[in-house]
């Protein structure tokens, strides 16, 4: 709801939930002009991270149409939220709420149970799902 | 020198590596046959002939007990060189606890996923040049696997960038060599370290005794460099979708100078 609320109160054709807390680890290094190592694994912070949620207006249908005339295709996250950001029509969701992208085989192999559980049980005691 | 190439368990290759090791997993563009040229290669024995080429004769494959099958089917790639192979496998010990039974001298570990066209020699010659206990083969950029956004005070979005490549960055290959006197180091890591009583995820509490050596400034970076001049490439086949990705030309084509 928060982020729904968020969405009606921007006045963007889009908004878009970005994480700022991602920590999967990119193994990133810094070192100094002597290659002196200074810090291993410092990537995941101050990036925003889309989740891959988003809420569109009916009005980007109009935008997308003249966008797409001689198109088959549009990408979703490579060509309408560029094309949303360009016209200052996007905006941001910014919350560190939990959330799991299982559209990786190894992501999927390695939740658990009682994860879920303690992440989403209060949603089962509530009757949500 | 000696070069371990470590197994941590690798959660992003399950629920196949249950079956088979990763080492033993199998690319190239041919059939199957008893043909010994540069194709159709294991990883192991991907990893191990660069390794070879580059000088290199003394190894141990190290991670959990499974590894051993990487000895049972060590007479596949071993075939007709003269290479030392030995094992240190357990179920009990974690990584970076199996590091601590290796003996104290000189050693490259190579991460047990990753195929590169590195040019060894040089990155231990410039290991040798300086009196560092560690040095870290890094790579120039970093994919990332995400979309990211930038905002304003506002929170309009700025720019979005769908999985950009930043060349500002550098990666830590998971490859890095150690000096002698690295097990006084390593113990004092295991004791005093917190993290080090933690949980083994992937490669990570290796990298946590690297991030203790940096804190005691004992860590040199070495940007790494391809062989005879070729642009550098590697690439970390440590998740499921790397490989159903995988192009095995891409390999063939960058080990071309196993074959001259």
């Amino acid at each position: 709801m928060k982020f729904i609320n968020n969405h009606n109160a921007n006045h963007s054709i889009g908004t878009l939930w970005l994480d700022p807390e991602w920590n999967e680890s990119l193994h990133s290094v810094t070192f100094d002009a002597n290659y002196n190592a200074i810090h291993l694994n410092s990537d995941s912070k101050n990036i925003l991270v889309n989740t891959g949620l988003s809420i569109l207006g009916s009005e980007v249908f109009e935008i997308l149409e003249k966008y797409s005339e001689n198109k088959k295709s549009i990408d979703l996250s490579g060509e309408i939220y560029k094309l949303l950001a360009e016209q200052e029509e996007l905006s941001g969701y910014v919350s560190p709420e939990w959330w799991l992208d299982i559209g990786s085989v190894s992501r999927l192999t390695s939740i658990t149970r009682s994860l879920l559980v303690r992440r989403m049980g209060h949603l089962i005691e509530e009757g949500v799902i | 020198m000696k070069s371990v190439i470590y197994y941590p368990t690798l959660d992003g290759l399950q629920p196949i590596s249950f079956y088979l090791h990763p080492g033993l997993w199998m690319i190239g563009t041919k059939e199957i046959t008893d043909d010994r040229s540069v194709n159709n290669l294991s990883l192991i024995e991907w990893i191990l002939r660069h390794l070879m080429y580059q000088g290199l004769e003394d190894f141990v494959f190290l991670g959990k007990k499974q590894v051993e099958q990487l000895s049972a089917q060590k007479n596949l790639y071993i075939y007709d060189f003269d290479v030392n192979i030995s094992i240190k496998s357990s179920d009990e010990l974690r990584t970076i606890e199996l590091l601590n039974t290796l003996e104290d001298e000189d050693t490259l570990f190579y991460f047990g996923t990753v195929l590169s066209n590195t040019d060894f020699s040089k990155f231990i010659e410039y290991h040798q040049s300086h009196d560092k206990i560690c040095t870290i083969l890094v790579s120039k950029g970093i994919q990332y696997r995400v979309g990211l956004a930038k905002i304003d005070r506002n929170n309009k979005i700025t720019a979005f960038m769908e999985k950009p490549y930043d060349t500002s960055m550098s990666s830590f290959t998971g490859i890095f060599i150690l000096r002698e006197g690295w097990k006084n180091h390593l113990q004092d890591f295991l004791l005093n370290s917190t993290i080090a009583k933690g949980k083994e995820l992937g490669r990570s509490l290796v990298e946590e005794f690297i991030k203790f050596l940096i804190s005691e400034r004992e860590v040199k970076v070495h940007v790494k460099e391809g062989i005879d001049g070729a642009d550098s490439w590697w690439i970390n086949l440590s998740e499921l979708e790397t490989w159903v990705k995988l192009n095995p030309e891409v390999i063939i084509k960058n080990y071309e100078f196993l074959t001259k």
